[in-house]
């Protein structure tokens, strides 16, 4: 577990090196290494600044937020460069209703019908010791596909994946993989009959 | 699996409204399809709660580090992209404040980019060293061999013509002089076809260390996925009948695991079996520097796996980045 700031920040830009350099390869063949690793500097240098004059809101999701910056500062350095490679926006998301907001207005929906998911505060503690265990790159489809509703063709771009298809087969694969042993904690600590 | 596609598309909202009617109603009377939409949501739930937790911890962070403490992750530019900086300097607060945008120079070198690649360059650099060092011994004695040779040939001329040139005069005299102009070639031939030599020898050497760091890169890299293997069980070890080891052995030493992984690979059918017991054997032959085997083996899994596509897909693409690697 990290213990500082610096060293959470450090996770981060170790963590995002790989998925983000796997999408300016994808979208951008003709940049050097030396470019995407200085378009991905500025990424950092630029949630900085921005924090520090406020652009940035509270619920960010932090993984496509870099995507995106980083695939505006590389057509912003393409067109410096008058050389055009991508003709695809990257699809950021910022205004689809978020996975839990879908889920509350389904538990609300269904409380209706007499039918309770959310009746066990301890189920947060059990989920979160099996979904910590979760291996890459279930961890990271997951992610990018319930949490940040990135589209299954942009999360193959990021993970290195051939097509949206082979995210599609794995995601199903990671999601059986994962309620297996969380209905098996769930049921040991009564949660769920 | 159909359940889990029914279940996202309900809570995407995907479903008609007739399929969500009876979607209800299923939940109301089917029990183990609610306690699985429960597991399910539950499930899907936690993943974007901790993925929230990631992001906010992220931000904070993000919000407490100093500008500098940022430069220390990133490492510094060896070529600043700034104008009027000293290209050796690391950036400043005040040259960080210009924040985004691109200069002219664009080799930017990062000190924190990952730890292998630095590992790899500073082993290369050691390597380049090492050569240059050996090559300038040997340019430092390549002149006392010639000299030695020149001695050597002009004693052995001397001792040759000596008795011709106390019979005849100036013609002996003539032709010592053509013979010396033609050894003086030959050693100097000799001497220049030795340093190609030297230096072919050197790039062989070079290349081949270059060859095996990338097969230790490409164990390394892909190893790291073993750890995926083990999930969700203890049944770490691989093998039976006495020659089991566990994973960590194998990371450790993956050339002595080749034999048990022989056998093991031939004996499975499954698709998984095949992908996971396929990739162990093959990384080992990699790590074992043994390239030939790598590939056939590499080549049989994708051939294997080509019957479960596109399920398999990401499998054989992965074998086909290592054969692209190792070929």
């Amino acid at each position: 577990m990290p213990t500082n700031f610096q060293e959470i920040a450090n996770q981060w830009y170790e963590k995002m090196r790989l998925p983000f350099f796997n999408l300016m390869i994808s979208r951008f063949p003709r940049l050097r290494g030396g470019e995407i690793e200085d378009i991905y500097q500025n990424i950092f240098i630029a949630i900085q600044e921005n924090f520090e004059k406020g652009r940035i809101k509270d619920n960010t999701s932090w993984y496509s937020y870099i995507m995106t910056v980083g695939y505006n500062l590389a057509c912003k350095h393409m067109r410096h460069a008058d050389i055009t490679d991508s003709y695809d926006g990257f699809d950021d998301n910022h205004d689809r209703p978020t996975t839990l907001d879908r889920i509350k207005a389904i538990n609300l929906e269904l409380q209706e019908e007499d039918i309770s998911l959310f009746d066990n505060p301890e189920a947060d503690i059990v989920l979160g010791e099996e979904i910590a265990r979760t291996p890459e790159p279930c961890a990271t489809i997951l992610r990018l596909f319930y949490y940040e509703r990135m589209p299954l063709a942009n999360i193959a771009e990021v993970i290195g994946f051939n097509s949206a298809r082979s995210v599609q087969s794995r995601r199903w694969q990671c999601v059986r993989n994962l309620i297996s042993p969380v209905k098996a904690a769930l049921k040991r600590a009564g949660i769920i009959i | 699996m159909q359940n889990i596609q029914q279940f996202d598309r309900f809570i995407y909202g995907e479903l008609s409204p007739e399929e969500r009617k009876k979607f209800i109603s299923r939940l109301k009377t089917d029990k183990d399809f609610a306690t699985d939409f429960k597991a399910y949501i539950l499930t899907v739930a936690g993943i974007c709660k901790e993925a929230q937790l990631d992001d906010i911890e992220f931000a904070t962070a993000m919000k407490n580090i100093t500008p500098e403490q940022l430069l220390e992750i990133m490492g510094y530019r060896k070529h600043s992209p700034f104008p009027a900086q000293t290209d050796d300097a690391p950036l400043s607060g005040a040259r960080f404040d210009l924040a985004v945008g691109f200069g002219e120079s664009a080799p930017v070198f990062n000190a924190s980019a990952s730890s292998k690649i630095q590992e790899e360059r500073s082993k290369i650099d050691e390597e380049r060293s090492r050569i240059d060092e050996e090559r300038s011994k040997i340019e430092e004695e390549l002149p006392s061999l010639h000299g030695r040779l020149i001695y050597f040939e002009a004693k052995k001329i001397s001792e040759t013509e000596a008795p011709a040139t106390k019979k005849s005069g100036s013609s002996t005299k003539t032709r010592s002089a053509k013979t010396w102009s033609a050894k003086t070639w030959i050693w100097q031939a000799s001497s220049i076809a030795a340093v190609v030599l030297i230096a072919f020898i050197v790039v062989l050497d070079f290349e081949k260390r270059g060859r095996e760091n990338v097969d230790n890169v490409v164990f390394s890299f892909y190893a790291d996925d073993l750890s995926a293997v083990s999930r969700g069980g203890d049944d770490t070890s691989i093998g039976s009948d006495g020659q089991s080891f566990t994973l960590e052995a194998y990371t450790s030493d993956p050339a002595k695991a080749i034999p048990v992984l022989i056998k093991k690979y031939e004996s499975v059918d499954s698709p998984q079996d095949i992908a996971i017991y396929g990739k162990l054997l093959a990384l080992a032959y990699i790590k074992a520097h043994d390239r030939r085997n790598a590939r056939i083996v590499l080549q049989t899994i994708i051939d294997k796996l080509s019957a479960y596509s596109p399920d398999w897909d990401d499998t054989i693409s992965e074998c086909r980045t290592i054969l692209n690697a190792v070929g």
